[in-house]
Formats: C-alpha cells, structure tokens, sequence
C-alpha cells in the first residue's frame, strides 16, 4: 500500500438512474478521521456507497481508496476495508463461529484472537444462530468482524440507524477506539446526525445526487448560524444570504452560510450557532426558501 | 495471499449441511427399508410366499386364507416379480442418491439477500473463487453419492448372490448428472428470480415446457413409433442397455460438464453489476 493523504478520493462521480442521478459527487476522507456522510433517505449515500464498492458501474469520474485507483486495485483495496450495514448480511442460521470460518476464508489477514476478544467484550455467544440475535447483537457482532482482519478503512451504512442510544453510544466509542490508530479511517453515512456530531471530524452532505457542503465538521458548524427574527426583519435580510427560513406565525428562524458576515450586516438580529441537523433541514428547503 | 479456499468450501457446506443430513438420513432409510424387502424376497415371507405360489396345490391346501385359488402365478410370472423387485430395490435408493447434491443449490437461498450481494462486494475474493468453492462442493457430494451407491449395490449384490453391473454403474452415474443438472437449473432460477417459490415453480414450467412439446411433436412426426411407444410402454431394459453401452464411457465426462457449468454460470451471475 503506497502512502496516501486521503483514505477516500472521488472525482466527479456521476451515476445516472431513470429519476435519480449522483451528480458529479466529489469529496475526499482524510486519512486518520471519521467522515459523516449525511443525506435524507435517498439522497444518495448507499449509491455512493455501492460505487465505492464496485457493487455498481459509475457513468463517469473517479474513485480513489487507500492511495489507489478502486477498478484497478479492487481486490487489493478490498483486503484493507471492511463495510457494515444497517443488517447484518448473513443468513439467520449462521453462528459467530461459523462466521470465523468464512471470514478465514475471505481474508488471508483474519485474526481469531482479536475476533474472539470483541466476541468476549460485547459479550455475544458463539454458538447461537444469528437470526436470534438482537439489533443490536447483530451490529456488534458485524464491527467484530469488521475490525478482526486489520481494515486500515470503515465503510458503514447507516450501521447506527435503528439502534437504542445506549448501543449506539457503545459503538462510537468503539470507533473512537479504531481512529487512535492515524492509519484507520471511517466513512459513516448515517441521517442521525447527532451521531454524527458526536464523532466526525469531517462532515458531507449530499441532497438529491448532489453535494451541497464538504468539509471539516467544526468549520462548517462555525460558519453556519441561525438568524432568529421576526417577520419583518426577514424582509430585510438579503435573499442571497439566506439557505432557507422556516417561518411560523409570530417568527422566522434563517440559516445562513456565512455567521460572521451575518453578524456584521444584520447587527441588531440574533443569530445562533447550529447543529448538523438543523443544517440539513435547511439545506434540504433550500428551494422552497421559505417553509414551516 | 488469499485467504483459506477450504473455509469457502466450508461455507457451502454449512449452508447444505442441514438439507444433506436430512437427505442422507432420509436415504438411509430408505435403503434399509429397501434392502429389508430384498432380503424378504430371496430369504424370507415374501420367498416363502412365492414357494407356495409355484406349487399351486400346496398352496390351494396351506394358503387359501391368503390367496385366491383363481390366481395362477406361474413361475415366469414370477421371475417377473423378482426383476421388478431387483430393479426397484436396486434404483430407486439410486433416485433419491442422485438427487442429494440438489442439496447444495441451499446455498443460493442463503446468498439471496441485497446485502450478501453488497457484503461480498466489499471483500478481496474474486467472484471465480466462490464458483469454483459452490463446484467443489457439488463435485464432493457428486463423490459421496458415488460412494453410498456403489456401497449399496455391493450390498445389493451380496444379497441377492448376483454380480456387480456396469449397467448399476451407468444407472448410478446417469442418476447423479440429472441431479447435477437439476441443481444447476435450480440454483440459476433462485438467482435470476429472487424466490425459492418461484424458482420452484419456473423449474417445474421448464420441465414440462420441454417434454410436453417433445411428446406433441414426437406423436405428429412418427405416429407409428409413438403409437407403439404407447402400446409397449416405458421400454426399460432397452433404456438400461442404452445407458450401459452407449452413454456409460461418457457419464463422467458429462458429469464434469454440468460441474463446469455451474462453476461458469455462478460465475457470470456472481460477476454482473447491479445497473
């Protein structure tokens, strides 16, 4: 493996669908951090994610993982990531041991002991079928395998969607764990943001096929703020400031791209730091401008 | 360096393991039951039965509660009834043997999940790797059906004080490569349609779309022939001696065939892209 800056590199990536189209996606996965991939319900995330996995042909662009071209070097790639789902993609009747098996046979770098050491830790049992486990043994279960054959790179599909506060809490600090290591990295699609606020370093929202903001996560929350005015005052902000308001009877909350610009110019309006999912939904009104 | 083959091969048997077992155990019954009516034919109440029979009026004296006078069994009839009973003893555990490999085609059922299909994506194994790991797995229970019927027919001809066949030989190897082929048509029909049903009932379609046409076809082409086909019904012996000396030197080769399609076909399904 040559030595990279970015674990993930897409150019231009364009997947055309009859009503759905990944627009010209581009982003990059620092190496040593935690991306969050956020996006509504089909917006394009698992699409990516499924380009980034060869599972479909892109129409057009590139993909880089791991410092090497992902149609080239497939399989050579494919020996140092490691992909989770929202389900587990195994058959019921499987067993945590039968898994070893296979996984011995998918990976020439499969590691029994540390396998075995997760299996103790998230205290699941060996020789009980997988379709009698819980959500939340079965996501514990998939990061064991997972991180047992020395992925230098997570890819997770919603793999936190569905789960209660306490597992989820459980698993990113297993995360956090992996990224003490500078070489691993995550990209994490997940429509939970505060997940994701939790834990990314950088964040990547994409809406309808298209990639609205990149970046780190801290940058893209100092920048964003919250206008909170009354319906008069929205009058008065200029509309090219304005993401989108969400405008009540007695009120207006405005997201704006630039807080401290704002700051200057709307002087005398409040305007309040915001949270990744507040970005989101304004993002996501965007062409509506304003809405309830 | 890629991981263990063997464990791949070992996932395929897992996910037959349980219709294998089930199947095997299934034949073994049915072989011990079988075995039992031979062994009742040459040494015991069905021998004793026919002993009377070909002495009717021993018979007519010691056995007029179990038989009818009127039935007059003689001792060509007879002979019949033993080649009838040696060729159902003998073949019909030989059927069901043929058809354990189908076993195999579970793991297609398994592997039918949108996340497999994402799962193994993600994965340094080549698409070849897991056709020739399904082949393998077809191609050790083609050995071991190989292996329960020629131990069965050893039995068989122990029992019965009779010689070893090549026509048993051609019957077993025939057996084993229509259910070689079934299982391949199956375990593409699982693949392409998404559902053990409607696999299920595609197969059953195709069947009957292939021999119906043939009989229709056959009946206005040669109406003699099927005419007399009809009349004669299922020519067995001359089907037996078809298989031993004609199709028998190419049994193993067809065999490897269906075994080489499988391994193709799973592969180009395994190599396909979603679009």
């Amino acid at each position: 493996m040559s030595d990279f800056e970015n674990a993930i590199e897409i150019k231009g990536l364009t997947k055309k669908y009859d009503g759905f189209t990944l627009d010209n996606v581009s982003f990059c996965v620092p190496k040593g951090s935690i991306m969050g991939f956020i996006g509504q319900n089909g917006a394009g995330k698992t699409t990516t994610i499924k380009a980034l996995l060869n599972v479909i042909k892109p129409d057009g662009g590139t993909i880089e993982m791991l410092g090497m071209d992902n149609s080239t070097h497939e399989l050579e790639i494919k020996e140092h990531i490691a992909a989770v789902f929202d389900e587990i993609p195994f058959h019921d009747s499987f067993t945590a041991d039968m898994l070893s098996v296979m996984f011995k046979g998918l990976y020439s770098t499969w590691d029994e002991k540390t396998y075995n050491n997760y299996l103790e830790r998230f205290g699941l049992p060996r020789k009980k079928k997988l379709g009698k486990f819980s959500k939340g043994m079965k996501m514990k279960l998939q990061i064991a395998t997972a991180l047992s054959h020395g992925a230098r790179l997570l890819i997770m599909d919603e793999a936190t969607t569905g789960l209660d506060p306490v597992v989820r809490n459980e698993i990113l600090d297993i995360f956090r764990e992996y990224l003490q290591d500078d070489e691993n990295s995550i990209l994490m699609s997940s429509h939970i943001t505060s997940d994701l606020e939790k834990i990314a370093d950088c964040v990547t929202f994409i809406d309808r096929g298209k990639i609205l903001l990149t970046g780190y996560k801290d940058d893209i929350l100092d920048k964003h703020g919250v206008i909170k005015c009354t319906k008069n005052e929205l009058a008065q902000i200029d509309s090219a400031d304005i993401i989108s308001a969400r405008v009540n009877d007695f009120c207006a909350e405005v997201m704006v791209a630039e807080k401290d610009e704002a700051k200057k110019k709307y002087h005398g309006m409040t305007i309040d730091s915001t949270t990744l999912e507040e970005i989101m939904l304004f993002y996501v009104n965007r062409d509506k401008k304003e809405w309830s | 360096m890629r991981g263990s083959f063997f464990c791949l091969v070992k996932r395929e048997f897992y996910t037959s393991k349980k219709g294998f077992i089930t199947g095997s155990i299934g034949l073994a019954a049915a072989m011990v039951l079988f075995i039992l009516i031979l062994l009742s034919a040459y040494h015991g109440n069905i021998k004793q039965m026919f002993d009377y029979i070909v002495e009717p009026a021993q018979a007519a004296s010691e056995m007029t509660e179990y038989l009818d006078e009127q039935i007059a069994l003689t001792t060509e009839t007879i002979s019949i009834y033993y080649k009838v009973i040696a060729l159902a003893v003998k073949y019909v555990p030989l059927l069901y043997a043929g058809f354990l490999a189908s076993t195999v085609a579970n793991t297609a059922i398994y592997d039918d999940k949108k996340l497999w299909v994402y799962f193994r994506r993600s994965t340094p194994v080549p698409p070849w790797k897991f056709s020739l790991a399904n082949a393998v797995m077809y191609a050790i229970a083609a050995v071991f059906e190989i292996a329960v019927g020629v131990v069965y027919l050893a039995i068989i001809s122990a029992v019965t004080g009779t010689e070893f066949l090549a026509q048993d030989i051609a019957v077993l190897l025939t057996f084993i490569a229509v259910g070689l082929l079934f299982a391949f048509i199956f375990q593409t029909l699982i693949k392409l349609l998404h559902s053990v049903d409607r696999a299920g009932i595609a197969l059953v379609i195709a069947v009957f779309g292939t021999v119906v046409p043939y009989n229709i076809i056959h009946t206005i082409v040669d109406p003699e022939g099927a005419k007399q086909a009809a009349d004669n019904g299922f020519d067995i012996q001359g089907t037996l001696d078809f298989l031993t000396n004609n199709l028998l030197p190419f049994l193993p080769l067809i065999i490897v065939a269906i075994l080489s399609l499988i391994f193709i076909s799973n592969y180009i399904l395994l190599e396909r892209r979603e679009k």
